[in-house]
């Protein structure tokens, strides 16, 4: 079906708006599902030990006593109102807390993201180049390896290694590139693995294409048709791939950043789980699906820029 | 064998090869001349193909040459590896693909690859120059207003328009030596023609040599002066056209021109295989009308004149 640019635009709009109402909805429903009680944990917090009644008069203060729909519908309101809510641990703002922690989230992504495409890149393109040879093999081996190690095992490894054995970085963060080595390391060595494997099998694709045979025939140089052509042939799946894979990155924030002390929202997160804080559990979960959203509407506008195919047909 | 090796632009001198030692072509000979141009038809699977690209150095990684001489120039090509065949006739020799779409980068323009061809075969870096030059050749493959080829994408042309523009690229690599893989197969009727005369016209201006395959006799048959008749990777018929299409001694050749579909509606049928059980040395022997057990005993290369030969012990009978 053949739809306007602006038709196209609200389309796009519409299914965001269902996405991030059926984000809310269902992190809304876990949270209310989650056997933590937001009024004990109040307590538990500030060393009081409460009765059965400060509890009931705590949850009614907090507004946790009320109907499923109730509270989601209020937080709903509030929202459209430009109003997040306050925490049910603190009061503070939860906009003003989750803003003051996102800069630090989105520079660890995107940290990791670039050192992720720029060790794999190369690597995974080496590995179809020189096909099964020792190298190939080794890569193969050691990507297979990092693949299984999930990202929390390697941080903890790191942590005990670098900081703790040989001192050379410090236990906790500082807010410089130092400080964030570690952590973006942690989250993108694992994914570098899968990235490789990626980049391997999709350059291996692109060595069997036409066009490859079309340039070697032509006396184009192998490392002139890896560099030049295949790559570019390869932006556009890999553009694919990042948007993919943005998902388990800012999952893995979460508890690397946990892990290393990294002030971002994955640190805001956990500590409002613990406490069944659904008012930023909320706030993070819409947080979430938003950057989620708009990292991939930018992924498919750019294929545009990398395709002249989707650019001239539209 | 020798003196008609030091004439020649491309000898081969009885090459096998073999894809991950499943065989595809044995002992094929034949040589080329300059102003020559040689077809060969043969069915789908039938070796034509990797012919070419043996002689190319584009088998990949599993295809290899087992044994046999390909002479290039009087320089022997078979003792080089895949890349230093591909270097070392870049320039001398130019492969046109069967698809011609898909054999340019997708992502750039037509421009940008003729430029990087020209960088590469004439190391230079003056972009007005560059740019005449391609004008002239995309002229010359009859292109009306090259300058707009120039500024398009691949996908942006049709099959016949891409074919000119690898053609014009070989062209411009000033290759002695054209090898087209099924270079209409994949174009309209209309435009095959087109590409045809295209090629022979080249050949004839530019005193190079051609060697064309193709599954169509017709295609074959209008352009080339020597025509080889493949079977299952076997060359088993060689001659030049007149001899070929006048008198065809293999059965198997004869059994192709005979399918050439006519004008009033016959649709001729080729021969359906017969298991025989037999293993025979001659590969034909289950599809052959004129098969005789006699023809189990061996089979044999006959010359029928000095250009002409058959691989087949009847040759020549009916």
């Amino acid at each position: 079906m053949k739809r306007s640019r602006g038709g196209r635009i609200a389309w796009r709009l519409c299914g965001a708006l269902v996405v991030i109402l059926g984000v809310t909805f269902l992190t809304f429903l876990l949270a209310y599902l989650s056997p933590a009680d937001a009024a004990i944990s109040w307590f538990a917090d500030r060393g009081i030990y409460p009765s059965e009644e400060e509890l009931i008069a705590k949850r009614a203060e907090l507004g946790v006593d009320r109907p499923f729909f109730e509270q989601y519908l209020s937080w709903m309101w509030g929202l459209c109102h430009g109003d997040l809510g306050e925490s049910l641990r603190n009061g503070a703002p939860v906009a003003d807390t989750l803003m003051e922690a996102l800069p630090f989230t989105l520079a660890l992504t995107a940290v990791s993201l670039v050192m992720t495409l720029v060790v794999s890149i190369p690597l995974g393109l080496l590995c179809a180049r020189y096909r099964d040879s020792a190298y190939d093999q080794f890569m193969r081996f050691i990507t297979y390896l990092f693949n299984a190690l999930p990202n929390f095992f390697i941080a903890l490894l790191m942590l005990y290694l670098l900081c703790v054995r040989l001192g050379w970085f410090s236990v906790i963060p500082t807010y410089d590139f130092k400080g964030i080595f570690m952590p973006s390391v942690a989250l993108a060595l694992p994914l570098s693995a899968w990235y490789i494997r990626q980049v391997r099998a999709l350059a291996l694709g692109q060595i069997n294409a036409g066009y490859v045979s079309g340039l070697r025939a032509r006396g184009v140089s192998e490392t002139r048709i890896l560099v030049k052509h295949v790559l570019r042939n390869l932006a556009v799946p890999l553009l694919t791939l990042v948007g993919i894979s943005l998902g388990s990155l800012l999952g893995g924030a979460v508890i690397v950043e946990n892990i290393f002390g990294w002030p971002g929202v994955g640190g805001v997160s956990v500590l409002a789980i613990g406490h069944r804080d659904y008012i930023v559990i909320q706030a993070y979960a819409l947080l979430m699906a938003i950057v989620f959203l708009i990292v991939n509407a930018l992924v498919d506008f750019s294929y545009r820029f990398i395709d002249p195919r989707v650019r001239k047909r539209g | 064998m020798r003196s008609t090796n030091e004439q020649s632009l491309l000898v081969l001198d009885g090459i096998d090869v073999s894809y991950g030692g499943v065989s595809a072509v044995e002992a094929v000979s034949l040589s080329l001349e300059l102003g020559q141009v040689v077809g060969i038809v043969g069915e789908s699977g039938s070796g034509k193909s990797t012919i070419l690209k043996a002689i190319m150095g584009l088998l990949g990684k599993s295809g290899h040459v087992d044994s046999g001489d390909i002479y290039f120039d009087g320089e022997l090509l078979a003792n080089r590896s895949d890349s230093e065949r591909i270097s070392f006739l870049n320039g001398r020799a130019a492969y046109i693909f069967q698809d011609p779409v898909s054999s340019l980068d997708p992502l750039f323009t037509v421009g940008n690859q003729f430029d990087e061809i020209m960088r590469i075969h004439f190391h230079t870096k003056d972009k007005a120059a560059m740019h005449k030059r391609e004008m002239e050749l995309l002229a010359d493959t009859g292109f009306d207003d090259p300058a707009s080829v120039l500024k398009r994408y691949p996908f942006e042309l049709s099959g016949g328009m891409c074919q000119r523009v690898v053609i014009a690229m070989a062209l411009a690599c000033e290759a002695k030596l054209i090898l087209a893989d099924e270079p209409t197969s994949a174009l309209d009727v209309t435009v095959q023609s087109q590409v045809i005369d295209l090629l022979c016209r080249t050949v004839r201006d530019r005193n190079v040599a051609m060697l064309i395959v193709s599954h169509n006799m017709g295609v074959i048959s209008n352009c080339s002066q020597m025509i080889g008749v493949m079977y299952a990777g076997e060359l088993v018929e060689f001659g030049t056209r007149d001899e070929v299409l006048d008198s065809p001694c293999h059965p198997y050749t004869r059994d192709l021109i005979r399918a050439i579909p006519t004008i009033d509606g016959q649709i001729p049928r080729a021969p359906e295989a017969v298991d025989r059980k037999v293993d025979s040395p001659c590969r034909y022997s289950d599809r052959c009308s004129c098969y005789r057990p006699a023809c189990d005993a061996c089979v044999e290369k006959r010359s029928l004149s000095e250009s002409h030969w058959v691989l087949c012990t009847r040759g020549g009978e009916a």
